[in-house]
């Protein structure tokens, strides 16, 4: 068990290209996280170089307070699953498993029994004689894991295990992968662009962008409390509503529109200053007796998602998207009374698109 | 559509089949008329490179005098590939109308072939004994090209040095001494050793070195040895001792040694005193350095020890043969070329100055003959001092592949000479079956 | 599935026609003469299996064929050794592979003919001088012992085919999934257990190619034994293609040179075909 620390972590490229820039984070024993991020963020690169497999170019990357900077992957203790399974062709399931105890010399025997329990874990008994290619997707994902579980390490690195698999293959090996850390407390860092996953499965949620952390925190954190304008888009789908305007009075102003905020809900010091409002769908709704905040507005396409409707939208030129109940029949094309819940509202300086609080 | 479409690729490659067919056909048909036209063509498919382009100009200037005839040469050099050359050309179908041969050999295994040249005015001046090893019943059946001959070149300047007066070497006693005292001033001489023995290039040990000790035994006559059941080796002590000589003061490895480490590297260079080569060398030399060729060399014989230790091994290297299986006319005007080339007055002087060869016919200006090496060899076969070529008469492959290979062993230390003579006398007698 | 109709073999009778035009009449053409005294010139009798016989009575063609095979087991073995470890070399990440690549391709652009005649300057003055130099007597006979000569022949070859032999494991090497070698660096695989365990396996395809390449054309080798040694000294360096081409055209023996051809088409087809069944039961699918 392990607890790492990233100290001002930057990866450059021949001098030129900056990949990560400046990234701390301490990772407490026992813990699952999350990095997060669209294509190019660097979460892969960071992930990278705690494996060891790029070259740190500044700052420190520590394990236990042991300095790992220099140290060679293999004698870093930890286990990683890739992307594309990384399975040895050319062995069976069992080899692939066994490969790297048998590189430790570790006794036959207790080889056998640790390729067997991590087999009993992912339900792998009865494929242990079959190469990688007579497996599905799924199985052969499962294998990668049990390559990680055998080793018994300090660390486990995932680079977006799951994107090769369909989505409801998907779903169940997240779910898979939490019950395996539940069971084993490995700490883990597991790197996903899909936002979904970094929600049900980590205990923190790192987000990065353009090789900077975004924001550090919970599930429940980075949803509820997001830094800035690129954390409360990414995180949550379908993604916060933004709204840019201005802050009159009580009210929030986007030309003919007016909204009323709620005391508690208001920022200080922004009367009559730009300002840009995010709204989550759940928070753009149809409640019956709703006086306050309320639209009527064109509904230009609606989704029935079972127990409730996806409305799409305009008000003054800004898309959005709404959520309702679907207790009635809804169709496109209507005028219907939506409420903004500006209670709550999340507010950003439109400069910094940092939040206000 | 689509059967449409299918129609028309199948047409298609119909037709590129159908027009390769036909483009193969009308190759061979272009050639047959070619040689239907008015003109008599005469095929010639030679070996000799070295005078291609002479060759081809005096050509020139015979078609010049004969418009009627149209000659083509095919030139194909060295040895083993032009008997290859000349068999495919042969099996092709379009077989030359006149062409090279070797010897008894090769008149025999291309006899169904071979027009007569008995009653050509060039077979008339032949020199004496030129014609041997290609008559067959009083048939004389090839022209010679010239007359080559070797023996041991060396370096005037060296000589005079070490104060070796050249006429003084008559046998192989004094050929010894004289290779003693050169070995012995090696440092002032600033020479490497006093001989260059090529053994890389078995023609040089199995054909000409050892033709000179067997050519007595067979009496100088090709045909004796080419119809000889068996080799006695009689001389074999003589042969011994002159390769030991050779080897021994030579610059070693002999075995790894080759023609041009010989001639352009060692002897041209003024690093080695003696070479055994022939007159073709001088070729090789003047490339290197013709002054020193005009004037710094001289050629002595190579003694056989209880024999005639002053004879210079002079032959004929290669015969014209005329294909007797073509039209009656070709066959004339290739007989009518070879005589204007041998016996004219704008022939003769063509091979002696332009091919620099040494005839090996009457009526020549042999005043022309430059080169100091075919003079030496000219003069010999002159005064009558000459050893007969009778290697020609040896079986197929025996002297280069048997004989020059066990030399090769004995050079390496890998057989006695007991066991060359043994097995080269084997290999003779199991050909001859 | 159509059945095989008129057009079918319409478009394959090209090919057909010049397969049998150009391999099966020759071929056939071969044996029979095998069976004649063909001089090449005159087809002679028919002698049955006269030739056969002898040739497995003739030293200097049981000779060569040894002389051959061990020729072409060092070599193989040599070539393959070198042409991976090339390979291995140009796809790490050092500086300047492309420059190294292209280099080590080189000699193979170069005819085997002149090859010989450079190498046989190297190893007869280059050698010798180097030899005086130091006083070494045993740089002083390169090629005019049987050792050297077999020696220099196969350096010779392994210079020559090393290159590309390269290519051919830098193609699958580079075909290699990054992240198999990642994952077993992490697995905690030294370098050469990666070598052994992963990517040792996983090029065995291109053993197969690269063992068939370099074993015809060490077999079937011609114009760098005539160039370098010429089979000299006394016939010792003197390979079968050399030995039948001299059967043919210095001692006119035809016939007897097609049967020798024959025997040794039936040696390097088994050998090849055997080494390819053996590889390929090797080899794994990615």
């Amino acid at each position: 068990m392990a607890k790492l620390l990233m100290d001002q972590l930057t990866k450059t490229y021949d001098n030129k290209v900056t990949a990560v820039e400046n990234f701390n984070l301490t990772v407490e024993d026992e813990e699952f996280i999350v990095f997060v991020g669209p294509s190019g963020c660097g979460k892969s690169t960071t992930l990278r170089m705690i494996a060891g497999l790029e070259d740190i170019s500044a700052g420190t990357f520590s394990i236990d307070g042991k300095r790992m900077n220099d140290v060679e992957p293999k004698d870093r203790d930890i286990a990683m699953v890739f992307q594309n399974y990384a399975l040895y062709p050319h062995m069976t399931v069992y080899e692939n498993m066994a490969f790297s105890l048998k590189l430790k010399k570790m006794p036959k025997e207790e080889i056998k029994e640790r390729v067997r329990n991590a087999a009993e874990i992912l339900g792998l008994m009865e494929y242990l004689n079959r190469k990688p290619k007579a497996l599905s997707g799924g199985q052969r994902q499962r294998v990668a894991l049990g390559r990680a579980i055998v080793r018994d390490a300090k660390l486990f690195l995932m680079d977006e295990p799951l994107s090769n698999l369909d989505s409801k293959l998907r779903v169940q090996m997240r779910t898979e992968i939490s019950k395996l850390h539940q069971r084993l407390k490995t700490t883990t860092i597991y790197v996903t662009h899909d936002q979904t996953e970094a929600m049900t499965m980590a205990t923190r949620i790192v987000i990065m962008k353009d090789g900077v952390i975004q924001q550090v925190g919970t599930p429940k954190e980075v949803y509820d409390q997001p830094d800035n304008i690129f954390v409360a888009g990414f995180i949550g789908s379908p993604a916060m509503n933004f709204f840019k305007g201005r802050i009159e009075g009580d009210s929030f102003v986007m030309g003919q529109t007016k909204l009323l905020i709620p005391k508690s809900a208001m920022p200080e010091g922004r009367d009559g200053q730009e300002i840009v409002i995010g709204l989550r769908p759940e928070h753009i709704t149809h409640k019956p007796h709703a006086q306050v905040d309320v639209l009527e507005v064109d509904l230009d396409v609606v989704e029935l998602m079972g127990s409730e409707y996806m409305v799409y939208s305009k008000i003054e030129g800004h898309s959005f998207v709404g959520r309702v109940d679907a207790n009635f029949e809804l169709a496109a094309g209507t005028v219907f009374p939506m409420l903004f819940e500006m209670d709550k509202a999340r507010f950003f300086d439109p400069e910094t698109e940092v939040r206000i609080k | 559509m689509k059967e449409f479409k299918f129609k028309k690729g199948l047409l298609a490659s119909l037709l590129v089949t159908t027009s390769l067919l036909a483009a193969c056909g009308n190759g061979g048909d272009e050639e047959g008329s070619a040689a239907e036209g008015d003109k008599v063509t005469v095929d010639i498919f030679q070996f000799k490179v070295e005078f291609k382009e002479q060759f081809e100009n005096v050509v020139e200037m015979y078609e010049k005098e004969n418009p009627d005839v149209n000659i083509e040469i095919t030139t194909v050099g060295g040895g083993e590939d032009y008997g290859a050359a000349l068999r495919s050309k042969f099996a092709s179908g379009n077989e030359p109308a006149i062409f090279n041969i070797g010897g008894p050999q090769d008149v025999a295994d291309w006899n169904d072939s071979l027009a007569p040249l008995t009653d050509t005015a060039a077979a008339e001046a032949a020199l004496d004994g030129t014609l041997e090893g290609v008559t067959v019943d009083s048939e004389v059946l090839g022209l010679p090209y010239n007359q080559e001959g070797y023996g041991f070149i060396y370096n005037i300047r060296l000589f005079e040095e070490a104060g070796i007066d050249p006429a003084s070497i008559t046998d192989f006693a004094s050929l010894e001494e004289a290779v003693k005292t050169l070995d012995s001033k090696k440092e002032e001489l600033e020479i490497e050793s006093v001989f260059a023995l090529p053994g890389k290039e078995k023609w040089v040990t199995g054909l000409h070195l050892s033709n000179t000790f067997i050519a007595p035994e067979f009496d100088h006559n090709v045909m004796d040895a080419y119809d000889s059941e068996t080799i006695d080796f009689t001389y074999s002590d003589a042969f011994k001792k002159i390769l030991d000589l050779q080897n021994d003061y030579s610059k070693q490895p002999t075995v790894s040694l080759d023609y041009s480490q010989q001639v352009e590297e060692l002897f041209s260079l003024e690093r080695v005193a003696i070479i055994q080569q022939g007159n073709w060398a001088y070729g090789s030399i003047a490339g290197i350095d013709p002054e020193f060729a005009e004037n710094g060399i001289g050629m002595l014989p190579i003694p056989v020890e209880g024999y005639e230790e002053g004879g210079l091994p002079v032959g004929v290297p290669m015969y014209w043969a005329v294909n007797k299986n073509l039209d009656e006319e070709v066959v004339e005007a290739s007989r009518e070329f070879l005589d204007w080339l041998y016996t004219s007055e704008a022939g003769k002087t063509a091979v002696v100055e332009d091919f620099k060869f040494i005839p090996a016919y009457e009526g020549y200006d042999t005043s022309k003959i430059s080169d100091p090496l075919s003079k030496a060899v000219y003069d010999a076969s002159q005064a009558g001092e000459t050893i007969g070529w009778v290697f020609m008469g040896y079986p197929t492959g025996w002297g280069e592949d048997e004989l020059g290979s066990s030399i090769q062993k004995y050079l390496s230390e890998e057989a006695t000479w007991e066991e060359v003579i043994e097995s080269a006398k084997a290999a003779w007698e199991s050909s001859r079956q | 599935m159509r059945t095989k109709d008129f057009a079918y073999w319409l478009f394959l009778a090209p090919v057909l026609i010049a397969l049998t035009l150009v391999v099966v009449v020759p071929m056939l053409l071969g044996v029979y003469y095998s069976f004649t005294s063909w001089n090449g010139i005159t087809t002679g009798g028919f002698v049955g299996f006269q030739n056969y016989i002898d040739l497995f009575k003739d030293e200097r063609f049981l000779d060569s064929l040894w002389f051959t095979t061990k020729f072409s087991v060092v070599s193989v073995i040599l070539i393959n050794f070198i042409g991976l470890s090339l390979a291995l070399i140009v796809t790490s990440r050092i500086k300047s592979s492309t420059l190294l690549r292209t280099t080590f391709f080189m000699p193979n652009l170069i005819g085997g003919l002149i090859l010989g005649f450079i190498w046989q300057f190297i190893f007869v003055k280059v050698f010798a001088s180097v030899g005086e130099m130091v006083g070494m007597e045993s740089l002083q006979v390169w090629l005019a012992t049987t050792e050297t000569g077999f020696w220099g022949l196969v350096i010779l070859m392994s210079w020559q085919m090393s290159g590309y032999i390269m290519v051919i494991y830098i193609a699958y090497l580079q075909g290699l999934p990054n992240e198999l070698l990642e994952a077993s660096e992490i697995d905690g695989a030294s370098t050469f257990q990666r070598f052994r365990y992963i990517i040792f396996p996983l090029v065995a395809p291109a053993f197969t190619v690269s063992m068939f390449l370099t074993l015809s054309n060490t077999f079937k080798l011609y114009d760098q034994n005539l160039s370098l040694t010429g089979g000299g000294p006394y016939n010792s360096t003197e390979m079968v293609a050399m030995e039948i081409f001299n059967t043919a055209f210095v001692q006119n023996a035809f016939a007897y040179a097609q049967a020798k051809a024959i025997i040794f088409f039936v040696i390097v087809a088994i050998v090849a075909l055997f080494q390819v069944y053996w590889n390929k039961r090797r080899e794994v699918e990615m």
